[in-house]
C-alpha cells in the first residue's frame, strides 16, 4: 500500500522555482515575439511606404505631372530660373521644356561666341519665356532657324525671357548677365504689362525689387518691400524645401504653386511651424558644435553683406540709385510710363557703350477682347520718336497680329500667352528687319559709305567694297592731280 | 478650364472631334462625380454602422438599356419602379400599357432633375429607348442576362455583348448631351456639331489638344491598368491552374494595405484639380 507522503520542502521550492522560471521564459518569449512583430511591422511599413512613394514619383515623372516649379529667389534682381530644371506647363496648353544650365528657357548656349556668328539676345517677360509651348516652337528658336536658312551669315538667338520681369529687371539682367554673352543685338519684347511690373503697388508685388523715380525723375531701385518678404517666414520654405521643389514631383503637385513664388495654400500654413523649427535647429547646431563660432545669425549677417556687395556692384554698373525712402509711392499710368521710358533710355545708353544694337518690339495685349484692349499707340509713337533721336530701332507687332487674328482659324494666343502660331508670327514679323540692308541708323561704313546688312561685322563684311571705294578715291585723286 | 465646361460653353466652335470629346468627358464626369458622391455618403453611413445599398454597378458595362437602368442610380430607379411604374400597372397590362407606363416613369424621372425641357426630353429619350429595348426583346427573345451574371467582367468578353454594350454606351452618351446642355436648343446645336462638319472659328480639335495637355490621359491609363490587372487576376484565379500559385493567394498585411491606401490617396491628391468643383448632383 503506498504511503502518501507530504512532499518535502526542498522539492516544493524546486518546483516553484521551475514554475517561476518557465513563466519568466514564457514572458520573455512573448516579449521577444511582440518585439519581433513590432519590428517586422515597422520595417515592412517603412519599406512599403518608401516603395509606394517611389512608385508614385515614377508615375508622375513618366507623365510629366508635378513639374511646375521653376523659380528661385535672386536677391539682386528678384527671381531667376532654377538651372537644369524640367518644367511642364499645363495651364494653357502642354509645354514641356528644360531650363538650360545657365537658367535660360532655351537650348544650351556657351558664353563664348563662335567667331563670325551674329548673336541676338531677347529680353522679355513670360511672353518671351514661353513656358506654354515646347522649346523648339518658341520664337527665339523659330527666328534663329529663319535667319539661318539660306544665309551665309550665321545667327544665334538666345532667349533671356523671365516671366514677371518689368523693363527695369530686364535692364539689370542685361547689365549683369546678358552682357557676358557679348550679343551684337538686343531685342526688347515690350509688353504693356511691363509698366506695372516696374512700379506696382508695393504691397501687391513684393517678390522682386521695384523701380521708382527720384525727385529729379531719375530711375531708382527699391529693395525694401522685397527684403521684408525675403526675410520673412513666408519665404523660408523656399529655401527649406529647395530640394523638394526641384526634385520631388509629389511635393510640386501638393504645393500647387505655379508662376509666382508665393503660395497661399500650403506654404503659409507650414510657415509658423518652420519658424519654430528653424529656431530649434539653431539651438541644436550651437549645442552640437560648440567650436563653430559662426552662429546661424552670424552666417546670415555675412550672407546679407554679400548680397549688399553684389547689389552695390550691379547698381554702380547700371548707374541706378537705391531708393531708401521709408514708404513707396504708388504711380499712376503716366508716371509709370515715364519711368519705363527712362529705363529704356538707360538700356539704350548701355547698349551704345557696348556697341550693341537695340530693337524694341511692341507686343500687343491679345488676351483681352478687342473693345477692352488698351490703346498704346501714343506710346509707340513716343518710343519711335525716341528711337530716331537716340539711335534704336522699333517694330510694332500689333497691326500684323490684329489682321492675323481676324483672318486665320489658328489662335494667336492660348489663354494669356502666345500659341505656337503666335510665336511663328513674332519670328516672321521681326526677322526681315535683320535681313534688311537699310537696317539700323548710323551703321553705314565710314569708308565705302555702304549700309551694311550686318552692322557688327561691317569691317570684315564690306572689305571688298571698301577696297573698291579706296581705289576709286585714289583714282579720282590721281586724275585730279594729273589734270 | 475643364473640358466639359469648355465644350458646352463654346458649342459654336466645336468640330465633331471636339463635340465627341466634350460629350465623352461629361459621360465620365457625371458617373465619377455621382458615384463618388454616393460612395462618400455610403462610407460616412458605414462609420455610423448603417449599411446603405450600392447605387451604381458598373453602369457603362451594361449590355442593354434595361440593364443600364438596373445599374445606374439604383436607388432612384428602384424607387421609380416601386412607387411609379408598378402602381401604374407596370408590365402587367398589354404592350401599349407597358410602353405608356415606361414613358410616364422616365418622363417624371427626367422632370425630377429639374423643371426644364432638356431634362424632360432626356427622360423621353430614355423612355423611348426602353420601349424599343422591350419591343426588341419581345420580337427576338433571348436568354436574359441578369446583373449578377454580369458582375463578372468575363461575361462581357464576347462579340454580342461587346456590340450591344457599345450601342448602349453611345445611346447613353447621346442622352447625356440633353442632360448637360443648358437648354434644348443648345443640345440640338451640340448634336449638329457632333455629326455635321461645320466651319469652326477655332483651330479644329482644340478640345482634343486640351485633353492631351491635361493630366486625364495619365489618370485614365492608371484606371485602365488597375481594372485590367484586377480583372486578369480574377480571371486567372478562376479559370486556370495558376490560381493555385502562391502569389495569387497572397494576402497583404494590414500595414501594407494601409500604406497602399495612403499612397493611393496621395496619388489622387497629386492628380487633383487645383479648383474644387461642387458635385453635379448637389443641384438635384
Amino acid at each position: 500500500m503506498p504511503i502518501l507522503m507530504p512532499p518535502s520542502s526542498t522539492t516544493t521550492q524546486k518546483s516553484q522555482q521551475k514554475i517561476a522560471a518557465t513563466t519568466d521564459s514564457n514572458k520573455n518569449k512573448t516579449f521577444t515575439r511582440a518585439l519581433g512583430k513590432a519590428v517586422t511591422t515597422t520595417v515592412s511599413g517603412i519599406l512599403t511606404v518608401s516603395l509606394m512613394l517611389l512608385l508614385i514619383e515614377g508615375f508622375l515623372a513618366l507623365n510629366h505631372i508635378g513639374e511646375q516649379e521653376y523659380l528661385k529667389v535672386d536677391p539682386v534682381i528678384g527671381f531667376a530660373h532654377l538651372e537644369n530644371k524640367l518644367v511642364t506647363d499645363r495651364s494653357e496648353s502642354l509645354g514641356i521644356g528644360k531650363i538650360n544650365s545657365a537658367g535660360l528657357c532655351d537650348t544650351e548656349h556657351s558664353i563664348a561666341k563662335n567667331p563670325g556668328t551674329e548673336r541676338i539676345a531677347i529680353l522679355g517677360d513670360s511672353i518671351t519665356e514661353a513656358l506654354q509651348v515646347p522649346i523648339k516652337e518658341r520664337f527665339a528658336r523659330v527666328l534663329e532657324t529663319k535667319l539661318n536658312t539660306g544665309s551665309a551669315q550665321k545667327f544665334e538667338v538666345i532667349n533671356f525671357g523671365v516671366g514677371g520681369f518689368g523693363t527695369g529687371h530686364e535692364y539689370l539682367q542685361f547689365v549683369r548677365d546678358v552682357r557676358r554673352y557679348k550679343p551684337d543685338q538686343i531685342i526688347l519684347m515690350y509688353h504693356q504689362g511691363d509698366e506695372t511690373e516696374n512700379s506696382p503697388d508695393g504691397s501687391k508685388w513684393s517678390l522682386q525689387p521695384t523701380f521708382t523715380l527720384s525727385a529729379a525723375n531719375d530711375p531708382q531701385i527699391r529693395y525694401q518691400e522685397f527684403d521684408t518678404w525675403r526675410e520673412s517666414p513666408s519665404a523660408a520654405p523656399l529655401t527649406f524645401f529647395a530640394w523638394g521643389r526641384r526634385n520631388s514631383h509629389i511635393w510640386q503637385c501638393l504645393s500647387q504653386k505655379h508662376s509666382t513664388l508665393k503660395n497661399e495654400q500650403l506654404y503659409k500654413r507650414i510657415t509658423d511651424l518652420l519658424a519654430k523649427l528653424s529656431k530649434g535647429f539653431e539651438k541644436i547646431i550651437v549645442a552640437v558644435d560648440p567650436h563653430d563660432n559662426q552662429s546661424v545669425a552670424a552666417r546670415a549677417n555675412i550672407e546679407k553683406q554679400n548680397i549688399e556687395f553684389d547689389r552695390q556692384k550691379l547698381l554702380q554698373e547700371a548707374q541706378i540709385q537705391n531708393d531708401l525712402q521709408p514708404s513707396s509711392s504708388c504711380y499712376d499710368a503716366n508716371r509709370q510710363w515715364l519711368l519705363t521710358a527712362k529705363l529704356i533710355d538707360l538700356l539704350n545708353q548701355q547698349c551704345h557703350r557696348d556697341k550693341i544694337k537695340l530693337l524694341i518690339a511692341f507686343v500687343p495685349v491679345m488676351e483681352k477682347p478687342v473693345s477692352l484692349r488698351p490703346d498704346f499707340s501714343h506710346k509707340i509713337e513716343q518710343l519711335k520718336k525716341m528711337g530716331t533721336e537716340k539711335g534704336f530701332e522699333t517694330v510694332d507687332l500689333s497691326p500684323k497680329f490684329y489682321v492675323a487674328e481676324k483672318e486665320t482659324t489658328k489662335p494667336i494666343i492660348l489663354l494669356a500667352h502666345l500659341s505656337p502660331h503666335g510665336h511663328e508670327l513674332v519670328a516672321s514679323e521681326s526677322f526681315p528687319i535683320f535681313l534688311n540692308d537699310s537696317y539700323g541708323p548710323n551703321n553705314s561704313c565710314s569708308i565705302c559709305k555702304r549700309v551694311c546688312r550686318i552692322f557688327s561685322a561691317s569691317s570684315s563684311n564690306c572689305f571688298s567694297f571698301c577696297m573698291v571705294a579706296l581705289f576709286t578715291r585714289l583714282a579720282d585723286d590721281v586724275l585730279v592731280f594729273g589734270l | 478650364m475643364p473640358l466639359v465646361e469648355k465644350g458646352f460653353s463654346s458649342i459654336q466652335y466645336l468640330a465633331p472631334v471636339d463635340a465627341w470629346i466634350a460629350a465623352l468627358a461629361f459621360t465620365f464626369e457625371i458617373y465619377y462625380d455621382f458615384s463618388g458622391y454616393t460612395d462618400i455618403g455610403r462610407g460616412s453611413a458605414m462609420l455610423l454602422g448603417i449599411n446603405l445599398p450600392e447605387n451604381f454597378n458598373k453602369p457603362y458595362l451594361s449590355v442593354s438599356l434595361i440593364d443600364f437602368w438596373r445599374r445606374w442610380h439604383m436607388s432612384l430607379s428602384s424607387w421609380l419602379r416601386d412607387y411609379l411604374y408598378k402602381p401604374l400597372g407596370g408590365s402587367r397590362g398589354d404592350t401599349f400599357a407597358r410602353n405608356r407606363n415606361l414613358l410616364i416613369t422616365m418622363l417624371l424621372g427626367g422632370l425630377w432633375h429639374g423643371a426644364s425641357f432638356h431634362f424632360v426630353f432626356w427622360g423621353a429619350f430614355h423612355g423611348a429607348g426602353l420601349i424599343l429595348n422591350h419591343t426588341f426583346r419581345q420580337i427576338f427573345p433571348a436568354p436574359q442576362k441578369t446583373v449578377s451574371q454580369e458582375k463578372n467582367l468575363r461575361g462581357l468578353f464576347n462579340a454580342q455583348s461587346l456590340a450591344t454594350g457599345a450601342f448602349t454606351f453611345v445611346f447613353v452618351l447621346l442622352g447625356w448631351v440633353l442632360f448637360r446642355a443648358d437648354s434644348f436648343e443648345n443640345a440640338l446645336s451640340f448634336y449638329k456639331h457632333m455629326f455635321v462638319i461645320t466651319a469652326p472659328c477655332f483651330e479644329s480639335g482644340f478640345l482634343f489638344h486640351a485633353f492631351f495637355a491635361s493630366t486625364l490621359p495619365a489618370a485614365f491609363s492608371l484606371y485602365a491598368l488597375w481594372h485590367g490587372v484586377t480583372a486578369l487576376i480574377q480571371y486567372l484565379s478562376k479559370n486556370t491552374n495558376l490560381g493555385r500559385n502562391w502569389w495569387l493567394t497572397l494576402k497583404p498585411t494590414p500595414v501594407i494595405l494601409l500604406s497602399g491606401y495612403a499612397a493611393f490617396a496621395l496619388l489622387i491628391l497629386c492628380m487633383a484639380s487645383k479648383k474644387a468643383a461642387p458635385f453635379i448632383y448637389f443641384q438635384f
